[in-house]
């Protein structure tokens, strides 16, 4: 009642304080359309404050765009507009259109600049710790399997399971990469995706592989949990079939492009395994499966590509087809809504990390326009009253927009500057695209290649290279780069999280990454139960 | 028993083959000699081309580089570090030209064999050898090339001017099938990782080492450069 009160003289003083202003200001500055749209913005935003906030959410959605820093934002934003023939800065995407908003700093405990595994287990854990690390805290020694007892960390997806809510994880990534693995597994190592991948004294210690985690996602919480019944994990989709097939040609899928698929040196078939712990569940990998999906489907395993799915700029060229985030996310949607209870979700656009370590700024953009277009279908396919979304990333890259490019000039293309009409040029005589990398592989121009990963079999090309004639706007142009490495980085500034639903008002200011699951956990009572 | 079925080039006389060829050119261990002059100095070093179905691998000291058919038509790169038993795989991809698989399986491009005149051709079945030779850009091109088995006895280029020629040369060739599967399951058993995920990975000191030793493209044994032509020496790091 007391914040109501505030809340209205404050808004009463601005009424007033805009009408004395609007006095003073010349006509053509109160008839500037910038003018009276920020006005109307700020009326928004003040009947937004004067809004009662409920804080209680029944479902949560989690979007991690992997690597979509501030600047990858900007730029997918342009690019977006540009597509649509529009100038393209004056848009936004889909969630940068969410009412709240915060800025998140991103260092792992041991990191300046962090990695997925580090950041994604302080987002869904509510604790930071080391880099290279999945659902353990600070006290883990890396690869050291028997450090790994007592210092796991229990997740959002977990409490939620417990607490009765569906749950489900999504990825274009594998799902045993480090983002969507740290929502299920505790890994001394990102790397132990397979047993095949683990050394052996980490196996004999007892250890768990992440894929195997991901199968035994129910009975390893039950006995974590002792006198919890739960019903596993119910939606989950991504790429990564290697890590749960054996090493045996005769478990190949039918479209496996290797001779053998599988990497388990175990023998053990984890999907066979899946399917015999969940037999009335549905299991896909490719789009024919995904589309017959039936409509009372309560459980679904998605497995659709042998490693990592593809760009959504390349999906088309997958040999059985794969759905786009989109599909998965509205699909996921529809199958974990089933639940009275409520749901929790996790969404991760695993390509957009890869396609900037390529250095390859056409994927690394269009992956994000894909991924905005999944959060709106997760916004037009829930209601706001009662489902919290929220959109951030891990970490950023060393991705930047530079130059003086006049408005409405193509993001990727060479910057062309204000009452210019053909391309500025630097001070070696030559012209200069407006994104670049500080750091990676540099310049390719594969032309209409639309696998940002092709870059990788050549060395680095660091420094200025001639782009007069090149077009630069093309899905396998490469930027230049500055310091040459094998791989582009990520970045250590900080990156944005957006939200809307209830709680959202929560997200505000400067904050840890932590903090991400102190939001979802307040929204949704994990703990207090 | 198939083992050591074709011992050929320096070790029997081509004239030993019959006329018909059963060689099964697909499973095939070939051990070659690269030397390299310039001027007086003299360099040589050891190479090993393998063929297993739909994979290839040219194995050097330090790295071995194998190449596999993928079933949609596109090749995939691993390449392994023997000395580590550790291996980068590359993403399959169709960019143009340097993924040609002649180039891979036979360690000479169709593309360059076409170019060239033929200038002779000798002996029988499987010792039925061509010889070509082609002179362009100041570079003399020289090769003989068992028809069966598509594999080179000798591949020269040399160049005058600069003084410098480059000549591989096939020691021995074995179909020892059991060999050759074993070889490939150990190399198969070495721990990889994508490409993709070295960027997440470069805290570990065998990939930020690695990755920087040279790449695919420019391969130890160039023969042939992205559009199937022949380039002048046969090291290119």
């Amino acid at each position: 009642m007391k914040i109501k009160k505030v809340a209205a003289a404050i808004a009463l003083t601005l009424t007033f304080s805009a009408v004395s202003h609007a006095d003073v200001l010349p006509q053509s500055q109160k008839d500037s359309s910038w003018y009276s749209a920020a006005q109307t913005k700020l009326t928004t935003k003040i009947a937004q404050a004067q809004a009662t906030q409920a804080s209680k959410a029944k479902n949560v959605i989690l979007f991690v765009g992997d690597g979509m820093g501030i600047s990858t934002l900007t730029a997918a934003r342009i690019l977006q507009g540009q597509r649509n023939n529009q100038p393209g800065e004056e848009g936004y995407l889909s969630f940068e259109e969410f009412p709240y908003s915060a800025q998140v700093k991103t260092y792992n405990v041991d990191a300046q600049t962090p990695d997925s595994a580090g950041t994604m287990t302080a987002i869904i854990s509510g604790v930071k710790t080391d880099v290279g690390v999945i659902g353990v805290d600070e006290d883990i020694e890396r690869g050291v399997c028997s450090t790994v007892a007592g210092n796991e960390l229990i997740t959002a997806t977990e409490l939620a399971e417990i607490k009765g809510l569906s749950t489900g994880i999504i990825s274009t990534a594998r799902i045993t990469h480090a983002t969507p693995a740290a929502t299920y597994a505790k890994s001394a190592d990102r790397n132990w995706e397979d047993v095949s991948d683990m050394p052996e004294d980490a196996v004999t210690g007892g250890c768990e592989d992440i894929a195997s985690q991901l199968v035994n996602f129910e009975k390893n919480l039950e006995a974590r949990f002792v006198g919890t019944d739960v019903d596993g994990l119910d939606f989950v989709m991504g790429g990564g079939r290697r890590h749960f097939l054996p090493k045996d040609e005769t478990a190949n899928s039918t479209d496996a492009v290797s001779a053998i698929e599988g990497d388990r040196t175990d023998e053990r078939n984890l999907v066979t395994e899946w399917q015999t712990q969940y037999p009335d569940a549905t299991y896909v990998m490719d789009q024919t499966g995904f589309d017959a999906i039936a409509d009372d489907a309560t459980k679904v395993f998605g497995l659709f590509n042998e490693s990592h799915m593809q760009y959504e700029a390349d999906r088309a060229n997958d040999v059985a087809g794969e759905p786009s985030l989109t599909d998965m996310t509205t699909k996921a949607i529809e199958v974990l809504g089933k639940n009275d209870n409520g749901f929790f979700l996790t969404v991760e656009s695993g390509r957009i990390d890869h396609a900037h370590h390529a250095g390859n700024a056409y994927n690394a953009l269009n992956d994000t326009i894909e991924f905005a277009k999944a959060v709106q279908a997760a916004v037009d396919n829930t209601n706001s009253e009662e489902t919290l979304i929220l959109v951030t990333a891990d970490h950023s890259h060393v991705f930047t927009i530079a130059g003086y490019p006049k408005r409405g000039n193509p993001i990727l293309g060479q910057v062309v500057a204000v009452g210019a009409t053909t391309p500025s040029l630097a001070a070696d005589d030559m012209p200069y695209t407006t994104v670049g990398y500080a750091n990676g592989l540099g310049f390719r121009d594969l032309g209409d290649e639309t696998d940002a990963d092709a870059s990788y079999s050549s060395a680095a090309v660091a420094g200025r290279v001639e782009l007069n004639g090149v077009d630069t706007t093309t899905p396998g142009f490469h930027q230049e780069t500055t310091v040459p490495m094998g791989s582009e980085t990520h970045a250590g500034e900080d990156i944005s999280l957006h939200a809307k639903g209830p709680g959202a008002q929560l997200a505000q200011g400067v904050i840890e990454q932590n903090v991400v699951f102190h939001l979802i956990n307040q929204a949704l009572e994990l703990t207090q139960q | 028993m198939k083992k050591a079925l074709l011992i050929i080039a320096t070790l029997v006389s081509t004239s030993s083959f019959a006329s018909q060829c059963d060689i099964d050119a697909k499973h095939l261990k070939a051990d070659y000699k690269i030397t390299n002059s310039h001027k007086a100095q003299q360099s040589s070093e050891s190479l090993t081309l393998w063929r297993n179905n739909q994979q290839v691998a040219h194995q050097s000291e330090v790295i071995t580089e194998l190449w596999q058919h993928l079933a949609n038509n596109q090749i995939r790169p691993i390449r392994y570090f023997n000395a580590q038993q550790r291996g980068i795989e590359y993403q399959p991809s169709e960019v143009r030209g340097v993924q040609n698989w002649s180039a891979k399986s036979q360690l000479v491009d169709n593309h360059l064999i076409k170019k060239m005149t033929l200038v002779s051709t000798q002996g029988k079945g499987c010792g039925e050898v061509k010889n070509y030779t082609l002179r362009e850009n100041g570079n003399d091109f020289n090769l003989a090339f068992f028809t069966h088995s598509k594999l080179v006895k000798t591949f020269s280029i040399s160049n005058k001017k600069s003084q410098t020629t480059t000549l591989l040369s096939l020691n021995n060739v074995s179909n020892d099938e059991p060999l050759i599967s074993a070889q490939f399951a150990q190399w198969d058993r070495f721990q990889t990782t994508d490409y993709a995920d070295i960027g997440d990975n470069e805290g570990d000191p065998f990939l930020a080492k690695m990755i920087n030793l040279g790449f695919i493209e420019h391969s130890a044994t160039g023969f042939y450069n992205q559009q199937g032509e022949a380039i002048q020496g046969g090291h290119h790091h």
